[in-house]
């Protein structure tokens, strides 16, 4: 059974139709990438499986669960981080990582045993126990990918995981990524970076105006328009 | 209880940064200050009860003049010839008020004719200790008529009292009140009532204004620092995470208003403790002060419309998009709060014509600010209807934050300065 299940997903805000019926799935330790430009419904399609969006119409389920009637069940098996993400920033990292922990676990042990998972997928050395205020936007992104990460979701959605970020702090949360994934956890993450999406992802959905035009392997999508990377199956593929 | 907990204490210190804590202690310091102040002026208006004395008659009624002024006041002989160097030389020792006895003012009572007194009031500063002085003013001339009439009496009409016949009628107050009859002035009973009416305003209105701007505030900082969406997909109840920002509001506003208000009775009754066990003393003699069955029923109007009050507070800063639009966002609920807040210093609820008393009764915080005078007047079916009506309105607007949490709104709909200009 795949984790992620969305089946003709529609959305719409007011007389604007973000969403088209779009469908993909992703299977359990799968990175799946969904790529477009700003605006092409992206981020609706990540609110919408995080619970945070109401869908016009279709269904979405993680882990054979509704998105909309099991919303609480589902948010337990989940994490989510939105593209522009902040923490709290009157709290020290350890503490946003505590707070956190706190929410997702039952007892106070579980709670340990995320913040210290958190401290060491986050590798701010002593820093972690420095004010978020004082941080880098490179230093913010690893902390709240490491909360994204710390409860062992089964399902990661990613809005833009490297966006605004230096190569090396790029780089660096790519490989975070990559791990997670080989543990067995599935990825859903969303860029427009298609480099980064060919480097990361098991498969692909191209997404554009709220339709999905293209999806599969990157090999074999690069194979089927014969063409060298991603970005050159999307210009094709929107035509 | 373990995710709310910790979900109250991010929400505490959130709230709890330099400028919260530098405004608490601001408040406190500022209001004893200004009441030390007052208090000192207060016991120098008691002290300096001095007056000058100009006497250019050496006739008896000018002595008895003198005399009279020498039993109240401290009385400075003022030196000089002409009235601008007694104003020059009041002014220089620092004595308000100035009593000039004419020339020939003994003959003229002694005539029959009234004499002529003239007083004057020196200004320097237009301050409390003058304006007090000029009610002294008044005193000064009632006491210099009740003596030379007196003894004008005993010259005239030998043999008759002339206390009666200066004051023939005397008089005893009483003021009728829930069905008793209470011995005491109705300014003594009114300045009570009015203290307990616009005391319990007073701090029902801080309570609101500190509790909606930091709800306000805690929403538009979630979104402004974009954590509101991680929040939402927490494991975590929606209500636990909408009552943990509205409970840390509320602890953090009674501390404030609790400081507010032991400031504020320290500066508003700085050196008036006699007049007030004055009144404390009528209050306790004619059950004046609400009884615990009046407490109760107060505590509950009061907790439901602070609590509709931070509901519709937080129903709007859903929408708000970051803390500066959040302050713009409490307006409806201020403009909600000062309408009966004015009113219920000038206007009497039950002199209104039944639209308006309609109307008033329709805004939740008019029941609170007119609770002590429905109780005291034994309008207790508008007590009780304004409890009815609160507990229905919070039903109400709980049921709408709840409806409007899990909708798209709370992340799509805005209220925002930036998009406003």
């Amino acid at each position: 059974m795949p984790i992620l299940e969305v089946n003709s997903l529609f959305k719409n805000y007011g007389k604007v139709q973000a969403l088209k019926g779009i469908s993909f799935f992703a299977e359990e330790g799968e990175i799946f990438g969904l790529i477009g430009p700003n605006g092409a419904g992206k981020t609706t399609t990540l609110r919408i499986i995080s619970t945070l969006l109401t869908p016009s119409g279709g269904e979405v389920k993680v882990l054979g669960l509704d998105v909309q009637k099991d919303a609480s069940k589902v948010r337990k098996f989940i994490s989510y981080l939105p593209e522009e993400a902040g923490a709290y920033r009157n709290l020290r990292g350890i503490d946003y990582l505590k707070l956190m922990a706190q929410l997702y676990s039952d007892n106070k042990k579980e709670a340990e045993m995320m913040v210290s998972r958190a401290i060491e997928i986050a590798n701010l050395g002593d820093r972690i126990y420095s004010k978020v205020s004082t941080y880098s936007k490179g230093m913010t992104r690893k902390l709240l990918l490491a909360r994204a990460l710390m409860h062992e979701p089964k399902l990661a959605i990613l809005d833009e995981p490297t966006s605004g970020l230096d190569v090396l702090n790029a780089h660096e949360i790519r490989k975070i990524i990559k791990d997670f994934a080989k543990e067995g956890k599935t990825v859903l993450l969303s860029s427009h970076n298609m480099l980064e999406v060919e480097y990361l992802c098991d498969r692909v959905a191209f997404i554009h105006e709220g339709q999905i035009v293209e999806q599969g392997r990157p090999e074999e999508l690069k194979k089927k328009y014969g063409v060298k990377n991603l970005e050159e199956v999307f210009v094709e593929a929107v035509k | 209880m373990r995710k709310f907990a910790a979900l109250l204490i991010k929400e505490l210190r959130e709230l709890i940064n330099k400028q919260l804590i530098a405004s608490f202690v601001i408040i406190i310091v500022m209001f004893q200050v200004i009441g030390k102040i007052g208090e000192s002026e207060s016991k120098k208006i008691e002290e300096r009860k001095e007056i000058g004395l100009v006497m250019l008659d050496e006739g008896k009624y000018s002595k008895t003049v003198e005399t009279t002024l020498r039993n109240i006041f401290n009385v400075y002989i003022i030196e000089g010839n002409t009235t601008d160097e007694w104003m020059k030389n009041a002014y220089e020792s620092d004595i308000r008020n100035v009593v000039v006895i004419p020339e020939g003012f003994s003959k003229e009572i002694e005539g029959g004719r009234k004499a002529k007194i003239e007083i004057y009031s020196v200004t320097k500063s237009l301050g409390i200790r003058e304006r007090i002085q000029k009610t002294i003013l008044s005193s000064i001339i009632n006491s210099l008529n009740a003596s030379i009439s007196r003894e004008l009496i005993l010259e005239k009409a030998r043999g008759e009292d002339p206390e009666f016949l200066t004051k023939p009628i005397s008089t005893e107050e009483y003021v009728y009140l829930k069905g008793k009859i209470i011995k005491a002035s109705s300014d003594a009973v009114f300045a009570y009532m009015m203290q307990q009416s616009i005391f319990i305003p007073v701090i029902l209105f801080l309570l609101l204004v500190f509790t909606s701007q930091m709800i306000a505030t805690a929403m538009g900082q979630e979104k402004e620092n974009k954590t509101l969406e991680t929040l939402l997909t927490t494991p975590v109840s929606r209500a636990s995470i909408i009552f943990a920002k509205m409970i840390s509001a509320v602890i953090l506003s009674c501390v404030f208003a609790g400081a507010y208000m032991y400031g504020f009775r320290g500066y508003m009754f700085a050196g008036t403790g006699g007049a007030l066990s004055e009144l404390a003393k009528i209050a306790k003699n004619y059950e004046l002060a609400l009884p615990v069955q009046g407490i109760v029923l107060f505590g509950i109007c009061i907790f439901l419309s602070l609590l509709t009050g931070l509901l519709m507070t937080t129903i709007i800063s859903l929408f708000v998009e970051d803390t500066r639009s959040a302050q713009l966002a409490i307006t409806p609920v201020m403009i909600l709060l000062l309408i009966p807040y004015f009113l219920s210093f000038t206007i009497d609820i039950m002199e209104l014509s039944p639209t308006a008393k309609t109307l008033m009764y329709l805004i939740p915080f008019t029941h609170p600010f007119y609770f002590y005078r429905f109780y005291m007047l034994g309008y207790l079916k508008d007590i009780f209807f304004g409890i009815g009506y609160l507990i229905l309105l919070n039903i109400l607007l709980t049921a709408l934050i709840i409806k409007l949490f899990s909708t798209d709104l709370l992340l799509t709909a805005r209220i925002s300065l930036k998009r406003a200009r």
